[in-house]
This record gives C-alpha cells, structure tokens and sequence, in this order.
C-alpha cells in the first residue's frame, strides 16, 4: 500500500549529547565548574541523517546498542528536539510504541490502568470506553482486570499494554523492539495487528535486533551505525551486509 | 482557557488528578483523614503552646491559627508538587509527546481538593463560632486562587530548572520553612509586638493569608484592590513562566 506521498522528511538531522564526566546536574557541582575547565565531552548521536520515509511504508531499523536508533525515534517522536541546522517534516499523527504500557501505575487495576494509559497516548475517555471490550478481550484479561497490575505477571501486563496501544488511531507508528513481546500466539496476534495497519496504509518504523523479523516484515531497511545511515535500501541487503559486518567483528575479537 | 483544551487532553488531566489522589490515600488505612490529620495535629501543638505563653490572644485565635495552617500548607504542597511535576513523571515524559504543563496543572489541582477538604471543616467551624457571609466565602477562595496562580507561574519555572540543577529541591525546602517562621501563622500583627507590618509587603504570602482571614471575617480588613493587583502580578508571573517552560521543555529532556 505504498504511495508516493511522503509523510517523514528529515534532512540533515543531528544531535549532540553534552557527557559530563560525574553528572552536572547540581548547582553544586555547576558552581566547582566554572572554576574548573568544562570536563564535559560532546557526543553525536546523530550525524546529518537524511531520511524520507513514504506514507505505507514498513521501514525496518537496525544498528548496534548505542548506534543512535532510539535517538532518532525520540526526534521524530517529538521528544527530544534536533540541532540547529536540521529540519523534520511530518505529516502525520504519530503513535509512539516507545516503550509498552508507559505510565502503568502497578497499584490501580487493569481496568483503571486502560484509561490511564489511554489517555496518556492521547485516547479520549469516550473512545476508550467504546474500545474497552476490545481491548480486554485481545489481552484476554477478562478475569483479572479488576486485579492491580502489580499482581499481574509479565506477559499479562504486556499483552495489556500493547492492546491498549493498537487502539491509539495515527498515521506513523514507532515501534522499538516491541515485536518480540509475550508467547508465540500472543506475539503473532500482535504482528496481525500491526499488519493490519500496514493494510490501511500506515506506516511503520520499526527498530530490532531480530534481523530475521526485519526479512520478514519489512519493505525497506536502514542500517545506522555511529549515528549515520550506512545502509537505506531491500531488507535482505541490508541484514545481509549487517551479518558479515557483525561476523566479521567477532572474528577480529576472537583473535585478539 | 478550556475551549482550547482539547478533549482528550483535559481526560488526560483527569486521569492524572484521579491517579495521584488515589495513590495518595487509597491504600492507607485512615485514608483521605490524611488531609486534615496533618494540618490538626499541627494545630493542636501550636495553640497549646500558644495558649500557656500568652494572654492576650486575639478573638477567634483557633481559627486565625487553622486558616494560616491550612493556608500555607496549600501552599507549600503547590510549591514542593509543582517543582517536582516534571521529574516525577519522567516515566512518560521521556516515552510519549503530550503538553507537558498538563502535569504541572494536575499537581496543583491535587492541592487544591486537598484545600478544599480541609475548607469544608474551616467553614463548619465558622458557622457555628463567627457565622459567614457569601461574599466572604467566595472572597476567601479567590484570594487561594491568586496564590494557585502564581504557584502555577513558580512551577512553569522551578519544575525544568529542578530537572537541570537537581539540588533546587533542597534549596525550596530550606526557603520554605523559613517562610514558615516569618509568615503571620501562629503570630499575629498588633499582638506580638509587631505593630509596623510593613516588612509583610515583602511576603506575599503573609499579605494574601491575611485577606484570606478578612473574608471569613477571623482577621484584619478585606482589601479588593490589594487583592486584584497581586492576581495581576501573579498573572503577569504565569505568562512569563508559559513561555519560558515551553522554550525550555524540549531541550531538558535530555537531562532526566
């Protein structure tokens, strides 16, 4: 379902972490700074990352821990905010999977945690109270949701959490590594989901280390390392030449 | 302001309200008593302590004594609450993209019901002791709605600067107790030597507890236009607090 019309346009996006050495995060320690030479290092996430995502497209994600994917998904989510010099274009409501159940307070209920969690990624009471029988039945929780999630196990939180996040009606979703949630049957009624919304021509930004899931799903991959796009192109390429870079990084660790 | 509030935000803001105040006194045994045991028990150490120094006492002293209580503590709650606003809430400021002065607004919300609580037992009191008038009520929650106000304007600033410098919070604390020592609760002007008030115009706090007390006709004289100038003020504070917050609140994400 893709179409020519672009919903993501990035250009020249970087972003500069200022890593003090000891946290600068009291007055204390500020006033002993400015007596003593900044000891702060500056750190690119990311380094001019251009990037045009089209509207339908399921885009794929990969790069080591550290490479500057969860940063740049925090920029297009519109949490962190880029340089100066970089421009970000979206055309679309955004539904940020950042992170499962965000908000969760273990001492309310299921039930309560629904709205609470909702409402926080940006549902009406209303359209959550007719979206209420769904979402309870997808989690099959019937039985528990008027127990406090604090006593629920992981896998039910999850399976609570991501049927609450399907609900959320956007045009971009951005998924970080939450694919590999709950068991087998869960996870695959989740990735129908997500299909789904690949049907009605949304689009996905999905990151993971699961190169098979990368194969598997997507319709374009980028590969990021040390905050710079090295590889935007089929996703069998791409896992492909992220593999033997990975194997060859062994085979060099092996030797020494 | 609510017709720009869009619906799902103004749920947001109410599940917030609802959660905080549940986590509060849900799960402990005296429950939502928690309000007025802290202002009481303060109460009662005051004015016996009081009563066994001093004769000479104004008329209606308890309830000079528990409006100044009740007064400050609603106070201090906005100021320590709002300041933290921010970094308590990190959780879901660093995974979703909302308006963040919707957690600021739900912190003092919280202490207003905790104000109104306790106003509920202040006005039983009076009807019984001094009697009241409308007029004196609606006085009485005006002036508290000034001092939310320029809570508010404090908060907008304190809760981005707390999450930069995060020894704020110990700064507050310590400046919040001794308004405490300096702010007319448990003295009162004319009584206790200090016939010249003049130093109270530096104490907005004092000034404002004060025509609290005149309109439940416990202390003093209601002065209108004293009143409306500090809601100006207060009201110019929260306008420059609105823009600083929002020039600051995407970059001081990177500091949680």
């Amino acid at each position: 379902m893709e179409s020519n019309q672009t919903i993501i346009k990035a250009s020249n996006i970087s972003k500069t972490f200022w890593i003090s050495e000891g946290k600068n995060s009291t007055f204390r320690s500020w006033f002993i700074s400015i007596f003593n030479q900044h000891k702060s290092k500056r750190f690119k996430a990311l380094d001019s990352i251009n990037l045009e995502v089209k509207k339908g497209e399921f885009v794929g994600i990969i790069g080591k821990n550290g490479s500057g994917k969860s940063t740049l998904l925090k920029i297009i989510a519109g949490i962190y905010s880029p340089d100066k010099g970089g421009e970000l274009k979206i055309s679309g409501k955004i539904i940020p999977f950042l992170e499962l159940g965000v908000g969760f307070n273990p001492e309310l209920t299921g039930r309560e945690n629904i709205f609470l969690n909702g409402t926080i990624l940006g549902m009406s009471i209303k359209f959550l109270k007719q979206k209420y029988k769904t979402i309870v039945e997808f989690a099959e929780l019937e039985e528990f949701i008027d127990t406090p999630v604090k006593n629920y196990s992981s896998g039910m939180k999850i399976r609570l959490a991501f049927s609450i996040a399907a609900q959320a009606n956007g045009d971009i979703y951005i998924l970080d590594e939450i694919l590999s949630v709950g068991d087998a049957y869960f996870r695959q009624k989740s990735l129908d989901v997500i299909y789904d919304f690949v049907k009605r021509g949304r689009t996905i930004l999905y990151v993971t280390h699961n190169l098979n899931a990368i194969k598997l799903h997507c319709n374009r991959a980028i590969w990021i390392n040390r905050g710079k796009i090295i590889f935007d192109g089929s996703p069998d390429k791409a896992t492909e030449r992220y593999k033997v870079a990975i194997d060859n990084l062994n085979k060099v660790k092996e030797k020494i | 302001m609510s017709r720009y509030l869009k619906r799902h935000r103004f749920d947001l803001l109410m599940q917030l309200i609802k959660t905080s105040f549940k986590m509060r006194y849900q799960n402990s045994v005296l429950g939502v008593l928690w309000v007025l045991i802290k202002p009481y028990s303060t109460f009662f150490v005051l004015y016996f302590v009081r009563l066994s120094a001093a004769h000479n006492v104004i008329e209606n002293y308890a309830l000079y004594l528990l409006t100044g209580i009740v007064i400050f503590n609603f106070f201090s709650e906005m100021v320590t609450q709002g300041q933290m606003g921010l970094l308590d809430r990190a959780n879901i400021i660093l995974k979703v993209n909302f308006p963040r002065q919707i957690v600021i607004v739900s912190v003092l919300i919280n202490s207003l019901i905790n104000l109104l609580i306790n106003f509920v037992f202040i006005l039983f009191i009076c009807v019984t002791t001094i009697g009241i008038n409308v007029w004196g009520i609606l006085y009485f929650l005006f002036v508290c709605f000034v001092l939310l106000i320029f809570s508010f304007g404090l908060s907008l600033f304190t809760s981005i600067i707390t999450v930069r410098f995060r020894d704020l919070k110990n700064i507050f604390d310590l400046v919040l107790f001794l308004l405490y020592w300096v702010t007319p609760i448990f003295f009162v002007f004319g009584v206790d030597q200090l016939a010249n008030s003049s130093y109270l115009l530096f104490n907005p706090i004092g000034v404002l507890m004060n025509q609290a007390r005149a309109g439940l006709q416990i202390y003093g004289t209601i002065d209108i236009p004293l009143v409306l100038a500090y809601l100006f003020a207060a009201l110019v504070f929260a306008l420059i607090g609105w823009v600083f917050f929002n020039s600051k609140i995407k970059k001081i994400a990177e500091f949680f």
